[in-house]
């Protein structure tokens, strides 16, 4: 009972509080004070899931009460709780900035479409079959599409198009996928793929099946050849929906990947490794390349992500468990870190009238508190210790030499220096210098705004500090992860449970 | 959109298809139909008629059906919620039968369900197609 | 009759793809509407379609003939409920683009 609520309420309480928003249409504050109130709960029932999770033990819900291979399945083991746990914090920061941050038009039906897509992003994290992972995505996305539509200029509209066209694209080569492994499978739940996968005997069709799936995470992701949707939408959305989809998308990407790339991977074709790696490597390059070519703040930092998601599959790429700890540290770092800087920039930019570089000097000076915290997380990103992005790449480059990829360790070593680079072509246009530019620089205005940057600032500091500790956690998870036994073993047991397998 | 015909196809039309999405709805647990079907009868219906009755003018204000959507959100997950009271997974649905022998009755909580799924598919169609409907021709 | 369905498939997703790829918006929502029925029917064909099947509805006096398998079709049916959405905001995208800009195409943009 109590488990089955704590695997529930990651998806029903966002979707129940999406209705009760409705009912609030056009009342912005109370809407923000009841999306506050439940995503303390949400918060409360990540930490309660992490701890229950800890020890390796896996929650397993059978929805309707159907037997695990047909019926839809909800799945939380330590990966997904830590997960959940990250994505409601930089869930609650950014409800927290929203208030200041958002125009009139944006706010009235910004805190429903919130909701909508945690439940998405809680749904994509816990589902244990693939076809539910396909209709959490889609409800994801929508909510995702409309949130970069919601100012409703003709420009961001344009923009975000390519964005709606390849993940539409995307979603239809998903459901292909998942229809040709059900046709050779006979199953879409991942454990029971997993043990048909062993067992071998299946015929080309379902390896073809798995390359398509593979291919469809890599588009969500943002991987090398299939990254341009994200950094021409991204910095067209709002700011708050920028730090949002920063925080939140590309990383259920990146967490599916971690899912069913090691269900697979034992049985799965010799070439899938070196082909993970190369793709991880170019990700890296190109992504951290692109955004020094940037001329706007958060278009730097929007094309940046890019190359950070290459970070985190290097890590999956490696298949040792502390390469996999480390691209899971990094995810978490850059959850962090990553959304701090777009709400930085944000301020900067409602400061400066303008999101170009160069157009507002000096905030340094007039602005110390967000110039702390932009330089903190930039600082995070590029990795200097002792904050949390420096352990991230130190954990991955011992992991890569440990693993033996010394070329990918390189570039990744190589692209730290570029990030760097770009980190100080930001702070040198915009924090540096004499105070010029500044056109609405009240200082209380912002202080809502200045706050969550700040908090998600001394986050990534604290992330930092208490390496040691999260990392052995990280260990432990990558590890359950590399060994796909206990997680098919708590699925299938999910049907003996209960006695009434088949429905009336 | 003024002319007669419609309007007088429009006002048979919608109690017909009213009737008929009840009965999709009632029937849909055990053959096909249910509460999504029975929306889109429901929703059709309704937008034929106002298409053929309500002068463009009149349209700019947009029909207060969103509440529906929620009410039947909450119907629905409420439904889910109950077995999770009584102590079950999230979505199990009980049976009922009322009276015995030839004539009972076979009620079960999916009917509830579909009655939440009705009203969002309702809810939102009908916001959505008014929304274009508002339109003015250019 | 698979191989029927196949080609149809193919053809439906090819169509629906190349108008996916215009520029012009009403396109892309005929274009994805032509894609996600072609989708639909290659997730129908994979899951088999035996020949004279009954469909999925087995009441009390269920015999042994064979019958279409209903999981798939509930994968289906599904994936038309989040297609008619996704549409839906397809048309209500490029409603909104003419009265914002007064065209309905996207307009070829470079660097920002």
């Amino acid at each position: 009972m109590m488990a089955a609520l704590l695997v529930l309420i990651p998806v029903a309480l966002p979707l129940v509080t999406a209705a009760l928003l409705l009912t609030l249409t056009g009342r912005a504050r109370l809407q923000q004070a009841a999306s506050l109130v439940s995503g303390g709960v949400l918060l409360a029932n990540a930490m309660l899931l992490c701890a229950r999770t800890a020890s390796g033990a896996i929650l397993v819900l059978p929805l309707g009460n159907w037997s695990p291979r047909v019926g839809i399945v909800w799945v939380a083991d330590a990966l997904a709780a830590t997960m959940l746990f990250f994505v409601a914090l930089v869930s609650y920061t950014t409800l927290l900035y929203a208030a200041g941050s958002l125009r009139e038009r944006e706010r009235r039906y910004y805190y429903p479409l919130h909701q909508f897509l945690l439940v998405g992003v809680g749904g994509s994290l816990l589902t244990g079959d693939l076809f539910n992972l396909f209709v959490f995505f889609e409800i994801m996305l929508l909510a995702s599409f409309a949130l970069i539509a919601l100012g409703g200029r003709a420009r961001q509209i344009c923009m975000g198009v390519p964005y709606v066209i390849v993940n539409l694209v995307g979603s239809a080569l998903f459901l292909v996928a998942v229809g040709a492994m059900y046709g050779v499978a006979g199953t879409v739940n991942m454990a029971e793929l997993a043990v048909r996968a062993e067992s071998a005997g299946l015929p080309d069709v379902f390896w073809g099946a798995a390359a398509l799936l593979l291919t469809v995470f890599m588009v969500k992701t943002a991987l090398f050849p299939v990254f341009a949707w994200l950094p021409d939408s991204y910095p067209e959305a709002s700011v708050t929906v920028n730090g949002l989809f920063a925080g939140l998308l590309t990383k259920v990407g990146v967490y599916t990947l971690f899912r069913t790339v090691p269900l697979f991977a034992g049985a799965a074709p010799g070439v899938l490794q070196p082909a993970l790696v190369a793709v991880a490597a170019t990700t890296m390059l190109v992504g951290v390349l692109g955004a020094l070519g940037r001329s706007t703040i958060r278009g730097v930092l929007s094309f940046h992500i890019v190359s950070q998601v290459g970070y985190m599959i290097f890590g999956l790429a490696l298949f040792t468990p502390l390469a996999l700890a480390a691209g899971l540290f990094h995810t978490i770092h850059n959850m962090l870190a990553k959304t701090a800087l777009i709400f930085a920039g944000g301020i900067a930019e409602r400061i400066g009238g303008s999101g170009k570089l160069y157009a507002v000097r000096g905030l340094a000076r007039t602005q110390p508190w967000l110039a702390a915290g932009f330089f903190v997380a930039a600082m995070s990103l590029a990795g200097m210790p002792p904050l949390s992005g420096f352990w991230g790449k130190w954990f991955l480059v011992t992991g890569g030499l440990a693993a033996g990829a010394p070329v990918a360790t390189g570039i990744s070593l190589l692209v730290g220096l570029f990030t760097l680079a770009s980190m100080l072509k930001i702070w040198n246009a915009v924090f540096w210098g004499e105070p010029e530019g500044q056109r609405y620089p009240s200082r209380g205005r912002y202080r809502g705004m200045l706050g969550a940057t700040l908090a998600l600032a001394a986050m990534t500091v604290a992330t930092g500090l208490l390496a040691a500790p999260i990392f052995s956690r990280l260990e432990r998870v990558a590890t359950q992860l590399l060994d796909v036994t206990p997680y098919v073993t708590a699925v299938r047991a999910a049907e003996s449970h209960d006695a009434r397998a088949e429905a009336p | 959109m003024n002319s007669f015909l419609l309007r007088q196809v429009a006002r048979g039309v919608l109690p017909v298809a009213v009737l008929f999405a009840v009965y999709l709805l009632l029937r849909g647990h055990d053959a096909p139909g249910g509460g999504f079907v029975a929306g889109l009868v429901t929703s059709a219906a309704v937008i034929l008629h106002a298409l053929a009755n309500v002068a463009p003018h009149k349209r700019r204000r947009r029909p207060r059906v969103l509440r529906s959507v929620w009410i039947g959100l909450l119907v629905a997950a409420g439904t889910g919620l109950v077995a999770v009271a009584a102590g079950k997974p999230f979505l199990t649905h009980s049976h009922f039968d009322i009276g015995s022998g030839h004539g009972a009755l076979h009620l079960s909580t999916t009917l509830l369900f579909d009655v939440g799924v009705f009203l969002v598919v309702v809810g939102s169609t009908i916001t959505a197609l008014a929304a274009f409907a508002e339109e003015e021709p250019r | 009759m698979i191989a029927l369905a196949a080609i149809l498939a193919g053809i439906l997703v090819a169509c629906g793809l190349y108008l996916m790829l215009s520029r012009n918006l009403q396109r892309m929502v005929i274009g994805f509407l032509l894609l996600s029925n072609g989708v639909n029917l290659l997730v129908l064909t994979a899951a088999g379609l035996p020949a004279r099947a009954a469909p999925p509805l087995l009441g009390e006096g269920a015999s042994g003939s064979p019958f279409a398998d209903p999981l798939a079709q509930a994968f289906i049916l599904t994936a038309i409920v989040i297609g008619l959405g996704m549409a839906a905001f397809l048309v209500a995208l490029s409603t909104r683009l003419h009265e914002a800009s007064g065209r309905d195409d996207v307009e070829g943009d470079d660097e920002t």
